[in-house]
């Protein structure tokens, strides 16, 4: 059996988000750790890992590894449905192939949302040495990948001298974005050696849905490699995305 | 009797390998596919070696089985690259082991050791030549086997065209009497291999390379034995001096990722012919392409396609049914619907070569449809056209005039054009085979 008790249901609406925006279906897999997922979209361009573990949560119980397959579609309706200072309870049987999904604050609502046998498509995360960390607000990531929206489809980052560029143009226009460390806006920079890359903004956009869990974004890339955004909750546990990039015409 | 078997998987200790692999996944895998017999994989790398030993116990006949009953039996297998140089160039090739117990494991790995570390990966990187890694694992004593493995693809194999040789003899030199066998690989098949007569001696071989449990990886490429009884030895000599006792079974080798020449940057891809005429130069970008391995047999023929040499083994033609299920779905082979329609129809045949093979039309049509069930026999009946693979894309069945995967579940134009620039993330996962 598995149960577990979220103080804030908000915390869960924000991961389903955080998965559902590149995921339809995929498996959670609950085991006396906590709770993690790794699901690529279905380009297999983007990659999301999740991990919420059991101290996330205000009470956990499950003595042996579970998988629980969702289509997030279905899931992500039921959580549409939660409200402020609502606690969530999930719930699943062995022997039923359903997760309770249970709302309680001035009422109790539980759902009960059928499962999905999906098997187990085992990945890897990619292993990658990065040559640039960028710690930045989530929010002033986000301003910039929508400043570049305006303009194309996709965008360049660029880190070297301890700024990090975001670049982007198109038959529509062009627009440079500089976050410097004495704005205040790049919290901090590690950097082995200066970085570009260019990525997908239609990817990128979707991966901000992450920053309602956290307010830091941390961005790890290398010239012509995947990128990492990593956004760790408050409550405990991580959002990591791995995007694949666009290669430069040569 | 009549034996499936698959020589060469690796472990999670190799690189981009499933980390949830395990005996018991690897068992349940074999057993859904309908494989007999499944190599250990791996057995150079120390951590293995112990579950090979936590897991597994010998029976008489040296074949390996899961302690707690298990109905697959497993070879001691293993694969190495070996690095060397030759006329100026490093050449680096791949070889499967093979050995008939955990004891000889443990004689070898001390000896690989001095040429590289077993700890790093599965598949180590040893610095010896060909000949050398033969005489090492021949002088072990009898069934102790070196295969050449995926000898055609471009990188690191025995006839690939970056980082091969041209003729066996370069890369194991006094030692070729002791080569026996060669892995064809995906991208090649047996009338390919027909093509060059310097292969005429060998028996050609087919294993999965898999890098993963799933029945939709294992097994894709095997072998059937014709073996008068369940031993290792059995095994080995039917390989070594009986290749009339070997059927392979094959995928179409244009489903191979290295069929075709072509630069993936530029989603160009070209038949031998062209590749020839475009002096291998991508027509986009004006870079080299990756040979295909249809052009780099066609470079070492020296026989027209379609000869039969005498002695010729005989093999089969099947892709994995979830690449036919994603056909006829236009999905992923990995989403869900595809799995989910794969686990419903495997649960009602024995096994997954049994629908592939075996299975009557009309129960076909009951379980899976009428959709999948054509397709499976059009599958079987080798009627299926493939998208040729090239520079790492794997080839594509095409499900002409029923709007299947490419008329369905395809990006549109614009998208199409994006994911052609766009690297795929399984292109730092998965290593290059």
């Amino acid at each position: 059996m598995f149960k577990a008790v979220l103080a804030d249901s908000r915390i869960w609406k924000n991961v389903i988000d955080s998965i559902s925006t590149l995921v339809e279906e995929g498996v959670f897999i609950a085991d006396p750790s906590g709770i993690r997922l790794r699901a690529m979209d279905p380009s297999r361009v983007a990659m999301v890992d999740m991990e919420l573990p059991k101290a996330a949560f205000e009470s956990y119980d499950c003595a042996q590894e579970m998988p629980i397959g969702v289509n997030f579609d279905d899931m992500k309706n039921i959580m549409k449905r939660t409200g402020s200072n609502e606690k969530l309870e999930l719930e699943k049987l062995d022997e039923e192939a359903r997760l309770k999904i249970r709302f309680k604050g001035k009422s109790s609502r539980t759902f009960s949302l059928p499962l999905l046998d999906l098997g187990k498509e085992e990945l890897s995360a990619p292993r990658i040495s990065f040559n640039a960390t960028l710690k930045i607000p989530a929010n002033t990531l986000m301003e910039a990948i929508k400043d570049a929206e305006v303009v194309s489809d996709f965008v360049k980052i660029t880190a070297e001298d301890n700024q990090m560029k975001i670049a982007a143009s198109g038959d529509r226009g062009e627009v440079d974005v500089v976050i410097t460390k004495e704005s205040g806006e790049l919290l901090s920079v590690e950097q082995k050696e200066g970085a570009h890359a260019l990525y997908s903004l239609t990817y990128l956009s979707k991966m901000m849905a992450a920053s309602s869990l956290s307010e830091i974004a941390v961005l790890m890339f290398s010239t012509d490699m995947p990128m990492r955004l990593d956004f760790n909750p408050s409550s405990g546990g991580k959002i990591v995305y791995y995007l694949a990039p666009r290669m430069e015409a040569e | 009797m009549q034996i499936v078997v698959d020589l060469h998987i690796h472990s999670p200790f190799s690189r981009a390998t499933s980390k949830d692999m395990s005996f018991k996944s690897l068992e349940r895998g074999a057993i859904v596919k309908g494989l007999d017999v499944l190599g250990t994989g791996d057995f150079t790398h120390p951590k293995w070696r112990e579950e090979i030993r936590a897991s597994l116990v010998g029976e008489e006949g040296g074949l390996y089985k899961l302690r707690e009953s298990g109905r697959v039996r497993y070879v001691v297998s293993g694969e190495v690259c070996t690095t060397f140089d030759y006329k100026g160039r490093s050449r680096r090739i791949h070889h499967i082991i093979l050995l008939p117990s955990m004891e000889v494991a443990e004689q070898l790995c001390p000896i690989l050791e001095r040429r590289g570390s077993l700890e790093g990966d599965g598949r180590p990187n040893l610095s010896m030549t060909g000949a050398e890694l033969v005489e090492v694992v021949s002088d072990l004593g009898e069934g102790c086997v070196v295969i050449p493995a995926h000898i055609w693809t471009p990188w690191f194999s025995l006839l690939g065209d970056r980082g091969g040789v041209d003729r066996i003899e370069e890369c194991y030199d006094d030692q070729t009497p002791h080569i026996y066998a060669l892995e064809t690989g995906l991208s090649s098949d047996p009338p390919m291999n027909w093509r060059v007569s310097a292969l005429d001696r060998f028996t050609l071989v087919s294993n999965s390379d898999s890098h993963s449990a799933s029945p939709w990886r294992i097994g894709r490429e095997a072998n059937i034995l014709e073996v008068p009884r369940l031993s290792y030895k059995d095994v080995v000599e039917t390989i070594m001096h009986r290749k009339e006792g070997v059927t392979t079974i094959e995928v179409d080798p244009a489903y191979g990722k290295y069929h075709w020449t072509g630069h993936r940057n530029c989603n160009v891809s070209v038949p031998p012919d062209e590749a020839i005429r475009l002096r291998g130069i991508c027509p986009v970008c004006g870079k080299r392409m990756t040979k295909g391995v249809a052009e780099r047999v066609e470079e070492l023929a020296d026989r027209k396609e379609g000869v039969i040499p005498k002695g010729a083994q005989r093999f089969i033609r099947l892709l994995p049914l979830s690449e036919v299920i994603a056909t006829v779905l236009g999905r992923d082979i990995f989403s869900g619907e595809v799995q989910k329609r794969y686990w419903d129809v495997v649960g009602k045949f024995s096994n997954e070569l049994e629908v592939l093979t075996k299975a009557p039309e009309e129960r076909l049509v009951e379980v899976c449809g009428k959709e999948v069930a054509e397709m499976v026999l059009m599958n079987r009946e080798g009627r299926l056209v493939i998208s040729p693979g090239y520079d790492g894309v794997y080839g594509r069945p095409e499900e002409t005039g029923r709007g299947g995967r490419q008329a369905e579940g395809r990006p549109a134009d614009e998208e199409e054009r994006f994911l052609r620039r766009t690297k795929n993330l399984d292109d730092y996962i998965n290593e290059s085979r």
